[in-house]
């Protein structure tokens, strides 16, 4: 694959942290057992000397981190970063996002612009800027909001994704709700997708899945790594029966889809429709029910509503395909010979954001995958698909941060009121064995995650699902799903409350007044995510 | 580089300092066995080669000579000189020195306007030219009691100056309050009208009470004495007898020193740079004296690292024997609670689950619930595998101020000492102080009242006075 790289840009000392796990899972994947192919070179260029290098652009307003990080990946010796690339100043932004945004932010503008030029230069065509930064801090998230919006002038064709992460509930750091709230309601502004992790989920996959005992920032930050790593690395579209050049993945820079206003083109999705339709009824019809709960073929019709002032397509809803009973899977795999797959060539990050985030008032995802195993145990682990699939929709289903096999498989759809529902979501599945499996129990597997009661009535083509042969930390099967959905309204409301509650006592103001930052300005951003609030329950 | 300049005003600022400075080199002969000048040492110290050349530090630059970034100031040359008999003198230069003879008599009047004005020009001199071999000056550190009339006067004068001319650099006060029955009568009046300096031109103030400092060192003397300790973690030199009779409780001050700059110097996983301090733990401007307590405090014979052992520390900063100043915050409203955790040991689960598990016995203030901020640095003090520092600003800090009131207002009631004062100041200046200290313990009963009613508190300082903009040029 040519082009279509990703830059990365560091912010602040969780950016720093997280971004050096994020390049290093990625080089273990990609180079450190086989010979570099092509594919790495999104995330990776070569150096002078022939060395991987990430391609990514440093950024923090105190010293420390950033030489933590360089001399970090130097000492893994299988990937380096470019040192050129990175600044820092002296004096952190203490913690407060009007000195980030309004101080430090603007007087490292051209600073910046020219390293992202250069590492922009080095690339066949740049689909993406990966921007990671924290919430609570000031570096991460004030002088992040201004480099999101001045990249967004200046590449105004690239997608620009923020991966962010909540503060821990006790509390980091005093003041986190109101820089969460800043950030969070100029992001909603200015970012094509917000990729959102929260520190206390972190902390439970690592103490009740991978058995840690004490927790540190490096373990937490090698799941956030996995996780960004487990829906970046290339992976292929599932175009159901359609040929692929009927449905081509849009291009990394038909990018006009993600602007305001605008809605992704959905062949590829409406393929997922056939495809997950496709399992002969015959076989399903047993055991389900109610008869007729399949629907004849997949036709899926649309109707053009308009949804808060905007104008979209409205499927008709397809009627649900219940997950298949043991039995009905039974039953098929014995009798029905398996769809064949078809795939559109592979694609990258640009994808998959592009099919969540098509609609402007929805930026905020979530990501999950499963297992979580010690990387001790990932060689004992081998999940069939459907068993790996099962806890992963109940995790989506019931927006449950860790997976839990014991009750995995009881997600229950019939309670609107139960189900944490999507705007949109984004299948990835990794390992060699979906060729090889029980195409349609491989099918039957996926169909609970085509379950229309899982998405907002209105949703179009909402799923997309991504294949790759390739395995992922070495697993037999691995699987992660990105989603647009309703998960973010708890630590949402969560910041808003606080924040407004510490507005409304007038505490802290005058820290964020001696930047400019005036009591207005907050008001205006708690509208703006009463809004985003207001959206997302809508669902 | 990020640099510190310490000013250490009267007896007890320079007393304090000297302890001070003897851990700042013992940290970095622990951290820099190598003897190489690097961006951790620059924080608090020059080095200067043979030809009196300032070298900038770098991972392969040799350490010639260190030179604290320090101005000592006092009216008597006894401290001062003897610091330029202690082992440490080399770390001081003379043109660090403002000295004079005869004292400020226990008069913050004398200390403030008499010696203020006198060596206004000096100190700016020798602030300035300190600050110009500075690459990125983060902060100034005050250290001085409030008892006394140098320390107090002429400390709080060049708070004052440094903030007139230095605005955008932070000024940390660490501060003596004077003991109940101190030897100093005067004591409640200079302490009164040193405050009404802090809460006006100092960023944060940090009180230690003498007499909370002899009790902690008495207790940790006596596990030492018991068995129950290997060492007295204040002793630098390990528990031996001390020269002087404030070192021990000087040392803890140090330690208070050391470990809030730990992670501005050396990396960690949540690096606190000073300026998140007041960020955090300021909610309203003038309200910002902090508490502070440590642990721990002894080194235990079986340092091994249990969890046990850091639950204990978590729970020993809450405990009310560990608190520098004589008050409970446990039994008062926290407007924030800074937890700053040294050592590689220790991880941001521990914190997390630790302030879980304690949260519950706090009282919050009610708009602000999780009021917390973390740090976590890598490097532990000098000998010990982690320590915790907790800095709070709690409602419980009225208590010390409410007292001092008092005690000005009987003497105050015979005229007592006043025209000691009068030569210096008028009696509206002395109202003026006491009124400043009230209003600020006003502001904090407030939010106590509000908190206790579940209400939510608009502090007086907030509601009628436009918050103070310093002057910051934007872009
Ligand atoms: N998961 C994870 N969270 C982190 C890490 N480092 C910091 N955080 C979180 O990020 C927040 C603090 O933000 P930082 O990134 O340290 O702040 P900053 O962007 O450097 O900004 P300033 O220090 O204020 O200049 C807290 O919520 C921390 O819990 C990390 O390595 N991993
Ligand atoms: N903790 C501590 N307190 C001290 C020390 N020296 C003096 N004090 C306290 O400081 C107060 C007296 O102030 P000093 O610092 O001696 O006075 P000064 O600033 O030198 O002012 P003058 O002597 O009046 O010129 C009393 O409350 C003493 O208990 C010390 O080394 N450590
Ligand atoms: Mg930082
Ligand atoms: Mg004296």
């Amino acid at each position: 694959m040519k082009g279509g790289e990703v830059v990365t840009l560091q912010l602040g000392q969780y950016g720093n942290q997280v971004g050096f796990e994020i390049f290093n899972t990625m080089a273990h994947e990609l180079f450190a057992t086989s010979a570099p192919s092509s594919s790495w070179l999104s995330f990776f260029r070569y150096d002078t000397r022939n060395r991987p290098t990430a391609r990514c652009v440093l950024v923090d307003m105190e010293p420390k981190v950033i030489n933590q990080s360089i001399s970090l990946a130097e000492s893994s010796k299988l990937w380096v970063y470019d040192a050129s690339q990175s600044f820092s100043k002296q004096s952190g932004s203490g913690n407060n996002w009007a000195n980030g945004y309004l101080h430090h932010g603007p007087s490292i503008r051209d600073r910046f612009l020219s390293m992202v030029r250069r590492e922009a230069e080095q690339c066949d065509r740049l689909s993406t800027f990966l921007l990671l930064q924290s919430l609570a801090g000031g570096t991460g998230s004030g002088v992040g909001t201004y480099l999101t919006e001045v990249l967004r002038d200046e590449y105004p064709n690239a997608i620009l994704a923020n991966q962010v992460a909540w503060p821990y509930g006790t509390g980091d750091v005093v003041v986190q709700t109101y820089n969460a709230a800043f950030t969070l309601a100029h992001l909603n502004q200015t970012s094509d997708a917000i990729l959102t992790h929260q520190n206390d989920h972190l902390n439970s996959i690592c103490t009740r899945l991978l058995h840690i005992s004490q927790p540190s920032f490096t373990h937490l930050n090698k799941v956030i790594a996995g996780l960004t790593a487990g829906v970046a690395l290339p992976a292929s579209v599932l175009c159901g029966g359609c040929p692929p050049t009927s449905s081509p993945a849009p291009s990394p820079f038909g990018m006009s889809t993600m602007g305001p206003g605008g809605y992704p083109p959905a062949p590829v999705c409406s393929a997922v429709a056939d495809y997950l339709c496709t399992v002969p009824r015959s076989s399903l019809v047993t055991g389900l029910p109610a008869a007729g709960a399949i629907g004849g073929g997949a036709s899926v019709s649309r109707q053009v509503t308009s949804v808060g002032g905007i104008t979209i397509c409205v499927p008709v809803r397809l009627p649900s395909p219940r997950p298949p009973t043991p039995s009905a899977l039974a039953a098929a795999s014995s009798s029905v010979a398996p769809p064949a797959l078809a795939l559109s060539p592979v694609t990258a990050l640009a994808d998959s954001l592009g099919h969540l985030c098509g609609h402007p008032g929805f930026r905020l995802l979530t990501t999950r995958s499963v297992p979580q195993v010690p990387d001790r145990s990932v060689d004992y682990t081998a999940d069939s698909w459907p068993a790996l699939l099962r806890p992963l929709h109940s995790m989506l289903a019931g927006d449950l941060a860790t997976e839990d096999r014991i009750r995995a498989g009881t997600a229950d759809l019939s309670n609107p009121g139960r189900v944490c529902r999507c705007l949109s979501a984004a299948l990835f599945l990794r390992g060699q064995q979906y060729q090889a499996v029980d195409g349609a129990a491989f099918q039957g597997a996926l169909q609970p995650f085509g379950d229309p009661r899982l998405y907002a009535p209105w949703a179009l083509d909402p799923l997309r699902i991504y294949l790759s042969p390739a395995r992922f930390r070495r697993l037999e099967t691995f699987a992660a799903v990105v989603a647009n959905s309703q998960s973010v309204v708890g630590p949402l409301e969560h910041v808003l409350g606080r924040a407004q509650g510490m507005y409304a006592a007038r505490a802290f103001l005058h820290h964020y007044a001696r930047y400019g930052v005036e009591e207005d300005h907050f008001r205006e951003c708690f509208a703006e995510l009463e809004q985003v609030l207001a959206n997302y329950r809508s669902l | 580089m990020r640099e510190i300049l310490v000013v250490q005003v009267g007896q007890c600022g320079n007393q304090i300092g000297s302890r001070f400075w003897q851990h700042a080199l013992n940290e970095f002969e622990k951290y820099n066995s190598v003897k190489v000048y690097d961006e951790a040492i620059s924080s608090f110290f020059r080095n200067v080669d043979a030809s009196g050349q300032s070298i900038a530090p770098g991972p392969n630059t040799p350490r010639h000579s260190l030179k604290a970034r320090a101005i000592l100031i006092d009216a008597e040359e006894g401290v001062l000189s003897s610091i330029m008999r202690s082992p440490i003198r080399d770390l001081f230069e003379l043109t660090q020195f403002i000295g004079d003879t005869s004292g400020s008599g226990n008069n913050w009047a004398r200390g403030f306007h008499h010696y203020g004005t006198k060596y206004h020009d000096d100190i700016l001199d020798k602030v300035r030219r300190s600050a110009e071999q500075c690459d990125s000056l983060q902060s100034f550190f005050l250290l001085h009691s409030l008892g006394g009339g140098t320390g107090s006067g002429l400390g709080t004068y060049t708070i004052q100056l440094l903030a007139d001319e230095f605005p955008t650099v932070y000024r940390f006060a660490t501060s003596v309050f004077p003991s109940e029955n101190d030897d100093v009568t005067t004591s409640p009046y200079n302490s009164v009208l040193a405050l009404g300096q802090l809460i006006e031109h100092a960023d944060c103030v940090l009180p230690l009470h003498n007499e909370a400092l002899m009790e902690i060192c008495e207790r940790t003397q006596s596990q030492a004495a018991k068995g129950d300790a290997a060492a007295v973690i204040g002793g630098v030199d390990g528990g031996q007898k001390r020269a002087k009779p404030y070192d021990d409780m000087n040392d803890i001050a140090a330690r208070l020193l050391t470990d809030l700059t730990s992670s501005m110097r050396f990396e960690g996983s949540l690096n606190v740079d000073l300026n998140e301090i007041t960020m955090n733990l300021v909610p309203f401007p003038r309200m910002h004296l902090l508490t502070a307590s440590m642990a721990p405090l002894v080194r235990p014979r079986d340092i091994a690292f249990q969890p046990r052992r850091i639950t204990q520390m978590f729970d020993a900063v809450f405990h009310r024997d560990s608190q520098i100043i004589q008050a409970d915050p446990t039994q008062h409203f926290y407007l924030g609670c800074g937890l700053f955790v040294r050592g590689s040991h220790v991880e941001i689960s521990d914190i997390h689950n630790n302030i879980a598990r304690i949260r519950p016995n706090l009282k919050m203030v009610p708009w602000n619930q999780e009021a917390f901020k973390v740090g976590l640095c890598g490097a532990p003090p000098v000998g010990l595998p982690y320590s915790l520092l907790c800095l709070a600003n709690n409602t419980c800090v009225t208590q010390p101020l409410e007292a001092m009131i008092q005690r000005w207002n009987s003497l105050f009631k015979h005229h007592a000492h006043v025209h000691h004062y009068t030569e210096f100041i008028g009696l509206d200046e002395m109202a003026e102080a006491k009124e400043r200290v009230l209003s600020v313990c006003r502001d904090y009963a407030e939010v106590e009242r509000m908190a206790g009613t579940g209400g939510q508190a608009v502090p007086r300082s907030v509601a009628e006075a436009a918050p103070f903009h310093r002057q910051l040029p934007l872009f």
